[in-house]
């Protein structure tokens, strides 16, 4: 596996990924891709993966590295990770990745996730956000910070504000294509 | 001014007063009267922040009314090492405290806020000691303030001095959703009545008198919340009747709005609530748990939490632990954080992968089997919880050695209540079975066990105040250990161990029938692991199920069997689902207790001839329309808005139907409907139109019921193919006989 192209194939970022804020957009918060980064990632250098939405499958990981290493439990050691299931922990985890120099590139999965949280009220989601995206600009100006993350789904579409901003904030964004629409598909004459 | 007079009396309710801080209502234990009498309770917060920003709070909240105090202390915050500097802020009521702290929150979101959210049932209780149903004796002044209280029982009494409480029962003639409600049935201890519904609005001015003089404390109401009360108050403002549902008299009905929220995997809806002051309504269906534990369950729950009777009745189990370790956390003069903001410590992938893991399973081995041994462990989770002193302010154990001797928030809030339930049980074996008191212990017990099965699942809850998901992860790790090394113990003493199951095993060894056969096993794994186990029965037989997609692979928790007692146990069938059609779930259970009448293998093949002759039967009913359609009643859900589902499943067209007719349909509500024949292919059954047999599309219930059949008879030989060839044909003969491993 080379880590360049398959950054690039994964996600159309450019590589090496230089120190800025990317962002990537799709169903799921594109976990299998994001994992597949991480896999890629991990395989050359320590990172650090904060996950928002619970996406961190390290069994996944662990069995995507398997074909490209002799020593899989030093390249699981590479991954640093931390999880958080609210966004006020989220606010936490990341002002605490912050207060360390960073290494290696920095991963965050479904990183709104628990800002769509409707016990939350969207001033503090808003708030706590801010706070969180200042704190990631900080950090990339030190290491590659790559975001992933989903749509707004439907039945909360008045926090559609936080992926704007969140849009507003990357230096790279790239969104995934939406399905083409279903076409008829239509039986060739046999005869 | 005249000396306080004393009062005994027993706890009802609590609630806030804007006026004197609190109402709290007693039954007397001198004379059955009921009395209200007021407190003051001052209520402290703190926060906590840079001093600069605490100094400029400090400038903003100085002499301001209401503020009693400010004062500068250290408190433990339990996630962190050392005591906080905290500001205290000592309000002269439980209302402007909450008011003042919503004005603060919004000026200042960045500071921490502690003990700024908590229910006044549970400060009361930190206070004082006074819970519902407490047995206190008061001193009260001239003007009905309450100058002294103090409990005379615990809430960890086994057999406590209760109130004579006076419950009245209510509820319509019919489901008033799919009928016109014609008649109001009433029940207590002293009288039952019905009282039709007339257009003059007597009923109302009849239910009004008992209401005044039977004077229930309890009103327990079917369909309350969602239709009884609120028809009630519409049909008394119209007919200007009066009618004083609250014992309170200055009060009106307090409304809980509906929610929708997410809790162990499934979403779930809760309507409307109705609230009373003075006296407790609690409505059958909107009560969690009444199926479970009834109205002795929800009293021993409301005295255990402390939350108020009503709310104990229909909140999560998990709410009352939380309630339970801020009282722990009070009484040990920890802070309460507003807002957790504790994240997991940050671990390599290798180390997520080592400690993000389950219970342990050891998956069956399929088929039928003889004299099988069903052992578990008592409250398995929260034993280890206690043995181990896991809680998220302590070090983690090393598997399952304490780390540290002195008991955290977690496992000192859970070590009285396992006790209670432990000795309730004792108490109830010391009882013969039609013994009084073994309903109402049972149901206690009951409520007890789902305190203590959440209590775990509640250190990974992300909204857990005292949650840790180390602990957690800790508490499975615990889990792990005890059941390898019961095991172990198992098979060193010569048993087969068939399945394992996060807190139980199934054991045989040839010769072993009888209890006192499993006794040094027992005692060996108490030993071993420091728990105790116990045998929870002894099969005649117990089938274990493969997966319907691969029947080469075994599934866990799958299974049914019976024990030499006659009791049948069953395990992840439809007859357990909420969603099968009772006529497709009862079919399915008289299926078993027809096999389970077999006494030894000689008797099984009468058996199978039977349940196939029975199963035979209800296929011909089915087919043939002779069963109702309110026996075939599918109940559906919706977990979302109905626009965000893309596939339209039976449910979503069903809840279509009801959003069409006017209904409203919300995320986590329960939809029921009938499959029909032609189109539409469902009937939702709360439109409540009336619908034939013969509208029923017969062929979707058949399938449910191979599906059924064939969970069933497998293990005795009768394959899933080979029945649903014969039950759609109707033609071929088949060949009838077990498969028995003895």
């Amino acid at each position: 596996m080379i880590v360049g192209q398959l950054t690039n194939v994964l996600l159309p970022f450019e590589t090496p990924l230089p120190p800025k804020r990317f962002l990537a957009i799709g169903a799921h918060a594109l976990s299998e891709r994001m994992l597949q980064l991480v896999s890629a990632l991990a395989l050359r250098q320590s990172m650090t993966v904060l996950d928002c939405g619970n996406r961190s499958n390290m069994y996944a990981v662990a069995r995507l590295i398997r074909p490209y290493t002799a020593d899989p439990v030093s390249v699981m050691r590479n991954i640093r990770l931390s999880r958080a299931f609210t966004c006020y922990q989220v606010l936490a985890m990341i002002q605490a990745t912050a207060r360390h120099p960073m290494s290696g590139p920095l991963v965050l999965l479904d990183l709104l996730a628990t800002f769509l949280d409707e016990d939350v009220k969207l001033k503090d989601s808003q708030r706590l956000l801010a706070h969180s995206l200042d704190l990631l600009t900080q950090l990339s100006h030190q290491v590659p910070v790559v975001i992933s993350t989903r749509p707004i789904p439907s039945i909360a579409e008045n926090r559609n504000i936080l992926l704007e901003e969140l849009k507003a904030c990357a230096d790279v964004c790239w969104e995934e294509p939406l399905p083409l629409p279903n076409t008829q598909k239509v039986q060739l004459e046999l005869f | 001014m005249s000396d306080p007079r004393g009062f005994k009396g027993w706890l009802l309710d609590l609630y806030l007063n804007q006026e004197e801080g609190l109402s709290l209502w007693f039954i007397s234990a001198e004379d059955d009267s009921r009395v209200c009498f007021k407190q003051h309770f001052p209520v402290t917060f703190y926060v906590s922040g840079p001093h600069e920003i605490l100094r400029a709070l400090w400038k903003m909240l100085s002499g301001r009314p209401g503020v009693l105090s400010l004062s500068r202390q250290q408190k433990q915050d339990v996630f962190e090492a050392e005591p906080v500097d905290v500001m205290a802020i000592e309000m002269a009521s439980p209302a402007e405290q909450v008011r003042l702290f919503r004005e603060i929150e919004e000026i200042y979101p960045d500071l921490v806020y502690y003990g700024a959210d908590l229910a006044i049932s549970t400060r009361y209780m930190a206070r004082y000691g006074v819970f519902p149903l407490a047995l206190c004796e008061l001193e009260v002044n001239e003007n009905g303030q309450i100058e002294n209280i103090r409990a005379v029982n615990s809430r960890w009494d086994v057999l406590p001095e209760l109130p004579p409480l006076r419950v009245l029962e209510i509820g319509p003639n019919c489901d008033p959703f799919r009928e016109k409600a014609t008649t109001l049935l009433l029940r207590c201890d002293r009288f039952e009545q019905s009282l039709p519904i007339d257009p003059q609005g007597d009923y109302l001015r009849t239910l009004d008198e008992i209401l005044e003089d039977y004077n229930p404390d309890i009103l327990v109401s079917s369909w309350g919340d969602a239709w009884l009360i609120p028809f009630l108050l519409r049909q008394a403002e119209e007919k200007s009747i009066p009618l004083q549902l609250n014992r309170d008299t200055d009060r009106t009905v307090r409304w809980q709005k509906e929610t929708t929220y997410f809790s162990y995997g499934h979403i779930i809806y809760r309507p409307e609530e109705a609230h009373l002051f003075g006296r407790c309504h609690i409505d059958r269906k909107s009560a969690m748990m009444w199926s479970d534990y009834s109205l002795a369950g929800t009293l021993e729950m409301a005295r255990v939490t402390t939350l108020p009777i009503e709310k104990a009745a229909r909140v999560s189990p998990g709410q009352g632990i939380s309630a339970m370790q801020v009282i722990t956390a009070l009484e040990q003069d920890v802070l309460v954080p507003y807002q957790k903001r504790q994240f997991e410590e940050f671990k390599s992938g290798l180390e997520l992968i080592q400690s993000d893991r389950g219970g342990m399973v050891y998956q069956p081995l399929t088929g039928l089997h003889t004299d099988v041994a069903q052992i578990d462990f008592i409250s398995m989770y929260p034993a280890i919880i206690i043995l181990g002193n896991i809680s998220p302010e302590v070090p983690l154990p090393d598997g399952l050695t304490p780390a540290h001797e002195n008991l955290g928030v977690v496992p000192l809030t859970l070590k009285p209540l396992y006790e209670k339930r432990v000795a309730i049980k004792l108490k109830i074996r010391s009882y013969p079975e039609n013994h009084p008191l073994v309903k109402n212990l049972k149901e206690r017990a009951a409520a007890l066990k789902w305190l203590l099965v959440v209590c775990f699942g509640f250190l990974g809850y992300k909204n857990a105040r005292y949650g840790r998901i180390e602990a957690h992860e800790a508490v499975t790790k615990g889990g792990r250990e005890v059941l390898l090394r019961a095991k172990e113990v198992a098979e060193e003493e010569g048993f087969e161990v068939l399945h394992m199951y996060v807190d139980a095993l199934w054991v045989k060894k040839k010769g072993c029938s009888k209890p006192e056969h499993f006794s040094q096993l027992i005692q060996k794994i108490n030993h071993r692991t420091g728990l105790t186990i116990n045998l929870d029965g002894i099969y005649r037989w117990v089938a274990f199920l493969p997966s319907r997609v691969d029947p080469r692979v075994p599934v866990a928790n799958r299974y049914f069997g019976v024990f030499q007692s006659g009791e049948i146990k069953v395990r992840g069938l439809e007859a357990r689902r909420r969603d099968t059609p009772l006529w497709i779930a009862a079919v399915q259970k008289e299926m078993i207790r027809l096999l389970s009448l077999a006494r030894s293998k000689d008797e099984l093949q009468g058996c199978i001839q039977n349940t196939f002759a029975y199963y035979q039967e209800a296929l011909e009913l089915l087919k043939s329309g002779q069963v109702q359609p309110e026996q075939l009643v599918i109940n559906g859900k919706v977990s979302y808005a109905l626009e965000a589902y893309k596939a339209s499943t039976a449910s979503v067209r069903a809840a279509y139907q009801l959003q069409n007719a006017g209904m409203t349909v919300k995320p986590g509500m329960r939809v029921r409907f009938v499959y029909t024949r032609g189109e539409p292919d469902v009937l939702a059954w709360d439109l409540g139109k009336k619908i034939a047999s013969t509208a029923i599309n017969s062929s979707k219930y058949v399938e449910l019921l191979i599906k059924a059949a064939s969970a069933v008879l497998p293990p005795f030989g009768i394959s899933e193919d080979l029945l649903r060839e014969w039950s759609l044909s109707g033609g071929i003969q088949l060949h009838l006989a077990g498969q028995v491993h003895s």
